[in-house]
């Protein structure tokens, strides 16, 4: 935990800076755009220096997820990016309908047999197109190879 | 018109079938999303708001409504059956009530949660209906020095909302600072943080943030888990559970947590999972059946039950009458509002009076659907809980991403709400709140208009806000708030439960 919270109170710091300079480059008087800006720069300041002396003092709990969780974790979130990138070749109804497979698959691997798993996840993609083109007539992203 | 003869008005445009019906949608929605551990009134509120663009203003912030003030029926149900609070209002329910489920008494403390829940909803809309309308009529002498300070009065809730460290909380607010002025400056028009790229102009858009941190983040923190399998629970039927006399013996404890729960949940900063505590902790004082609190006693159910749905009422004079949002499912209301053309504030009665009366008739009607649904129907939403998580997961993810795309019709902003699902998932790691992010995020256009405003007329300075009565009090307001907030932070062994519910949002 000590090094996490330093490496927070580096990031922290690193940003301040960041903050600090762009201030300087758009400032204009305290009317100006930069005046919020500064109260950023010099709270984030603060809030780095604190965490440095924090983390020279303190050792609080601090778990990282198990390998297991991990993977799951990553499994989802690496799925919901390939689905932003694949909705946009195949649309929406395709790439929904693999995404949810893919997602139950990976929350759990061992609860569904594949024909059902297809299958529910199929009809809830079409419910949800419906109710979301029909009812709440909303915009779908419409694929380049598939509309 | 009075407030009694706007209200008759409201009532008249609530009771059309479509308002009745997206009352009823919004009830069900926050009792369901009360009842679900992992998906809070906001995530939700947030999802929904960018798919009700089909519908007017006043249906859609009905609904909206009832997603927040039916979350508060909700989360009593897996407090006191599981011991599972589904939102952080309801934590300090299953100290007593998960006690009186495991005596057998379950359908009691269900039914006397929304017994409790209804009538200090209703009182608490009768303290708004009366209340808000005079506050707003001295509102509307309130220039920007004014506005200025009371969005300092609202930034002094990132005190009480920072969980176990106020360093963590600052530090959140501070980031939300950093990302609201991500983008062209309010003024002039200059780029601040966009670096040269043109999707940053206009900043990033608060919805796929509030998804990301509370919906995305939520299920990535749960796929990470191996949930617990929920074991059965037998209900009897409620009427026959609850005795007269148990009745009569929580009703001091119901006023009593409605007057403090309405008149704590007007100020900036309290939230209903405060608000129970210090509820429970003044009945625990008071009650003739003290030594029982913790083991099951009634009142303990009936008080913070009670005290989260008067905070929930009084929770919109702050957002109606000063356009403050006071937590953040009202901070993703607000700008729910905005997207419909309607800026809070004291202007909003003058402008809108169909719009605000309607909406405050609207919940009359939704705590009547809501213990309609709480009562009879408490078994079906218990079986709720025991919907595998996997069926929920890939739905509230094509939710949220659906949600996200439809702000703009841009992929940007879903890449946003995956971006903050993760930042999200590693601020939790760090044990740092993401409720202050959100509200200062909000916040600080509000802040920055009002303090360029408050300097020009000034000229170059803040001074100006000495000779300005109103603006003082409301400073020494916050304060006094934030004092009162550190008082609670340092006693520690009274605070604790309200600081871990507050871990739990």
């Amino acid at each position: 935990m000590k090094n996490a919270i330093r490496l927070l109170g580096v990031f922290l710091g690193g940003i301040s800076l960041l903050c600090f300079w762009e201030t300087y480059r758009i400032w204009n008087g305290w009317a100006g755009p930069g005046s919020v800006p500064l109260i950023v720069s010099i709270l984030l300041a603060i809030n780095s220096i604190s965490f440095l002396i924090v983390s020279s003092k303190e050792a609080t709990q601090f778990t990282w997820p198990s390998n297991k969780s991990a993977a799951r974790i990553c499994g989802i979130a690496g799925l919901f990016a390939f689905y932003i990138i694949i909705v946009q070749w195949l649309g929406y109804l395709i790439s929904t309908w693999f995404f949810m497979a893919a997602v139950s698959r990976v929350v759990a691997p061992d609860r569904f047999k594949l024909y059902v798993l297809i299958i529910w996840t199929g009809l809830v993609s079409l419910c949800l197109y419906i109710i979301f083109i029909d009812l709440l007539s909303v915009h779908l992203p419409s694929g380049i190879l598939w509309g | 018109m009075d407030a009694l003869g706007l209200l008759h008005m409201g009532f008249a445009n609530a009771l059309s079938w479509e308002n009745l019906l997206f009352a009823t949608i919004g009830a069900f929605l926050g009792t369901v999303v009360g009842v679900l551990p992992g998906l809070g009134p906001a995530a939700c509120i947030a999802m929904l708001l960018p798919l009700t663009g089909v519908l007017p203003a006043i249906p859609a912030i009905i609904m909206l409504s009832g997603i927040y003030y039916g979350a508060m029926y909700g989360g009593s149900t897996t407090s006191i059956l599981l011991n599972i609070p589904g939102e952080a209002a309801s934590v300090t329910t299953t100290l007593d009530g998960y006690e009186m489920a495991k005596q057998g008494r379950a359908a009691a403390a269900l039914a006397i949660s929304a017994i409790g829940s209804f009538i200090a909803g209703t009182l608490g809309l009768v303290g708004l209906t009366f209340f808000a309308l005079p506050l707003a009529n001295m509102g509307l002498g309130m220039g920007p020095p004014e506005i200025f300070a009371l969005v300092l009065l609202a930034f002094t809730m990132i005190v009480s909302l920072s969980g176990k460290s106020l360093l963590a909380g600052t530090t959140s607010a501070t980031l939300g600072m950093l990302i609201s002025v991500i983008g062209l400056d309010p003024a002039l028009g200059i780029q601040r943080f966009t670096f040269g790229s043109t999707v940053l102009l206009g900043g990033l858009s608060l919805i796929p943030i509030v998804m990301g941190l509370f919906g995305l983040k939520e299920i990535f923190a749960n796929v990470g888990k191996d949930l617990a399998v929920i074991s059965e629970v037998h209900l009897g039927h409620w009427w026959k559970s609850i005795r007269l006399a148990e009745l009569r013996q929580s009703m001091g404890a119901i006023l009593r947590s409605t007057v403090l729960g309405f008149f704590l949940g007007c100020l900036p900063g309290c939230s209903p999972a405060m608000v129970t505590f210090m509820s429970y902790d003044l009945e625990k004082k008071i009650s003739k059946n003290r030594a029982n609190f913790g083991k099951g006693a009634i009142e303990g159910v009936a008080a913070p039950e009670s005290a989260n749905n008067a905070t929930t009422s009084g929770n919109f004079v702050p957002l109606f009458v000063l356009g403050i949002p006071p937590t953040l499912s009202l901070a993703v209301l607000l700008s729910g509002l905005m997207i419909y053309g309607l800026q809070p504030g004291p202007l909003l009665f003058v402008k809108q009076p169909v719009f605000v009366w309607t909406v405050i008739a609207s919940m009359y009607i939704g705590n009547v659907i809501l213990l309609i649904m709480n009562l009879p129907l408490v078994g079906i939403w218990a079986r709720l809980v025991r919907v595998p998580y996997q069926y929920i997961v890939s739905i509230v993810l094509i939710v949220s991403f659906v949600g996200a795309y439809t702000v703009r019709n841009s992929f940007f902003d879903v890449i946003t709400a995956l971006l903050f699902g993760v930042i999200g998932l590693l601020l939790d790691k760090l044990r740092i709140p993401s409720v202050p992010l959100v509200l200062a995020l909000i916040l600080t256009p509000m802040l920055e208009n009002s303090l360029l405003q408050t300097i020009s007329m000034g000229g170059n300075s803040v001074a100006i806000l000495l000779g300005r009565p109103i603006a003082i009090g409301i400073i020494i307001l916050s304060v006094f708030v934030t004092l009162i907030s550190l008082y609670l932070r340092s006693s520690k062994s009274k605070a604790k439960v309200y600081l871990e519910a507050e871990d739990v949002q």
